[in-house]
């Protein structure tokens, strides 16, 4: 995949979420990324740590500054108390049109992942996507996770932690269907 | 204060010392300070320039990152003291974080700050960024700047401090989130920002304060006294988390704009210069043929002896060697016989996004890939979403109070170089087949 193969797939996420009634602020983006590389990996090649609230990739926000360059997309604030959010230009679906292939092969897996996270509060995605982090990369039993999510984020109570991994194991099981 | 036996009383020992900086007129350190400043990490940065090959274009600027290290000492101590200042908190701040009313610590988180600005470049290597691809796969000059903070020499003046500093706060502080690939905590990240933030960090205002300064291009300066008087640690509006940030009181936001307008114009006018460009990938194409490997070594102590001096100097001495591997690219550089500006794809149009690639591989089937160099960089950190603190309290966000940063552009180039014994036919050449070479698809390339 070149730059503007991934460049193109990011695009069609990015309209896939604002399908989904997503905010599209840039956390609603990294987590859902987040999701998509955990669950479906390919070679999007994104380099993701934990940051203030979960997951959170410096290659992609590299590359959102990228596709902003190339006027994909721009930042816009919506309402005064919010932060600012994404949306695509008409140039992303030009983008989108020239790699219809690539593009179509992601498809599922983009609409997958808009569809079970992007619409979610800010809150709900870093619990979530920390919660896929410490289960993809801590060797950790499913019944420690919930205990291991409130260390990291002791704002989360250890109810919220459970249904949090409880969910996301769900998702991982559809995802798995649709990965085949 | 006790007086050495045999010591007259006019020779006080001083514990606070100055540089004398066309910047920030003063810079003072502490006698600790100053040891780190006197370990062999930090003196070696006398020795790498700032902006590479530069002075190459803009002959004065020969300025060293020792001293823009110096500048992001004095300016985050600066950012610090205003941000953690009591009439400068806010309430939610105070709330949410736990360190910024624990005034028995400031003292210690002032010192890691300082110091971690201190050392923030130490693991450059020679001419900075122009050489980084050199590095073996996995390295980067952020992993360099770690390891040599916890080597021997600075763990061991870092403990030596009073009270000792933790040499795992100043790595966390000194790389950022980025590059220290382990959570910060919400209070590490901020001060981290201070240093190396993407819009309001004190790396950012001075090198542009001072690449400006030295290259002598005006766009780069701004009211960087104002700016700082207005930053403050807000929450980050529209989340319904507690996330703070560095964020600018209202007041401030001309500043801020300024500064962001200033980074954008010196992107466009020094750090993308064409032919700085163009004299980086003849460094490069140097540096792989007279680097063992074509890689510079991760020994920390052959890292220690490498620097801009030794380069040059193998860059003259090959130049004058015509049987040497590198010599036409030390020449190229010595000579001043630099590839010269083909076509920038970058700015083409919106119907040739992808072209780049097209174009350097039609250019090189036709002259040859020796005679022809690709460079493409886009502008990185280019957030303008920071937190403003408006004049009823309301935290939003700089977009949606500012006009101008929702209209910045983001910089960025694609060019391609060729030698410039082909330049005319080759300009004469792409202009009349430029349009069906742009139009291929490069899907599945």
């Amino acid at each position: 995949m070149n730059e503007y193969q991934r460049k193109a797939v990011l695009a069609k996420l990015i309209g896939e979420m604002e399908e989904s009634k997503s905010w599209c602020g840039e956390t609603h983006i990294q987590k859902t990324v987040y999701f998509l590389t955990e669950l479906f990996p390919g070679d999007l090649n994104l380099e993701f740590i934990l940051y203030k609230h979960g997951p959170f990739s410096f290659d992609l926000r590299d590359v959102l500054t990228e596709m902003r360059a190339d006027d994909l997309i721009d930042w816009r604030v919506k309402h005064a108390s919010y932060g600012a959010s994404c949306e695509s230009r008409p140039m992303a679906k030009e983008l989108i049109r020239k790699f219809a292939a690539t593009v179509g092969e992601w498809d599922g897996r983009l609409q997958f992942v808009a569809r079970c996270v992007s619409s979610g509060t800010v809150l709900e995605l870093e619990r979530l996507a920390t919660a896929l982090f410490i289960l993809r990369k801590e060797e950790l039993s499913e019944g420690e996770v919930p205990k291991r999510l409130v260390e990291l984020k002791p704002h989360v109570n250890l109810d919220d932690a459970r249904h949090a991994v409880s969910e996301v194991l769900d998702i991982e099981r559809e995802a798995a269907a649709i990965a085949g | 204060m006790a007086v050495e036996p045999g010591s007259d009383a006019s020779t006080v020992p001083k514990h606070i010392h100055e540089f004398r900086d066309p910047i920030h007129t003063f810079i003072h350190v502490s006698s600790e300070e100053r040891d780190i400043i006197d370990s062999r990490p930090v003196q070696r940065l006398r020795h790498i320039h700032q902006l590479a090959l530069t002075f190459m274009v803009y002959p004065g600027a020969t300025h060293r990152r020792f001293e823009h290290s110096l500048g992001v000492m004095e300016l985050a101590s600066r950012i610090f003291d205003t941000v953690t200042d009591r009439e400068h908190l806010h309430s939610d701040a105070v709330k949410g974080l736990a360190e910024l009313t624990d005034t028995a610590k400031l003292p210690y988180w002032r010192a890691v700050v300082r110091l971690a600005a201190l050392c923030h470049d130490i693991g450059h290597l020679p001419f900075s960024h122009a050489a980084e691809d050199r590095l073996p796969k996995g390295w980067n000059h952020e992993r360099l700047s770690r390891e040599l903070l916890r080597s021997e020499e600075l763990s061991g003046l870092l403990g030596s401090i009073t009270p000792p500093v933790r040499v795992e706060d100043v790595v966390k502080l000194a790389v950022g989130a980025k590059g220290y690939g382990e959570p910060l905590s919400m209070w590490e990240a901020i001060l981290a920002e201070i240093i190396t933030g993407d819009a309001l960090g004190s790396d950012r205002i001075d090198y542009l304060l001072r690449d400006a300064h030295h290259t002598g291009v005006a766009y780069g300066r701004f009211d960087h006294y104002r700016l700082i008087e207005c930053m403050r640690i807000l929450p980050k509006p529209g989340t319904d988390l507690a996330e703070f940030t560095l964020g600018i009181e209202v007041g401030g936001l001309q500043s801020a704009e300024s500064l962001l307008l200033a980074r954008y114009l010196m992107y466009s006018q020094v750090y993308f210069h064409a032919v700085r460009r163009a004299y980086d990938c003849h460094l490069n194409d140097f540096l792989e043929r007279w680097l063992p490997d074509g890689r510079f070594s991760t020994d920390l102590e052959r890292h220690l002896s490498v620097t801009d001096d030794e380069i040059l100097s193998a860059i003259a001495e090959c130049a004058r060697n015509d049987s040497h591997a590198a010599h036409v690219h030390a020449a190229r550089i010595f000579s001043r016989k630099h590839f010269k500006l083909l076509r920038d794809v970058g700015s083409a149009g919106k119907d040739f996004l992808d072209a780049g690639e097209n174009v350097y591989a039609a250019v090189c089937e036709r002259y040859g890939a020796d005679a022809v160099r690709r460079d493409r960089y886009f502008q990185r950190e280019s957030v303008v979403d920071f937190p403003v603190l408006d004049r009823d309290g309301s935290t939003v966000s700089s977009l949606q109070l500012s006009s101008l940063l929702t209209r910045l552009p983001t910089v960025k180039f694609d060019y391609v170089f060729i030698d410039p014994e082909h330049l005319d036919d080759a300009r004469i050449w792409l202009k009349a087949h430029e349009a069906s070479i742009m139009g291929q698809s490069v899907e599945n390339s």
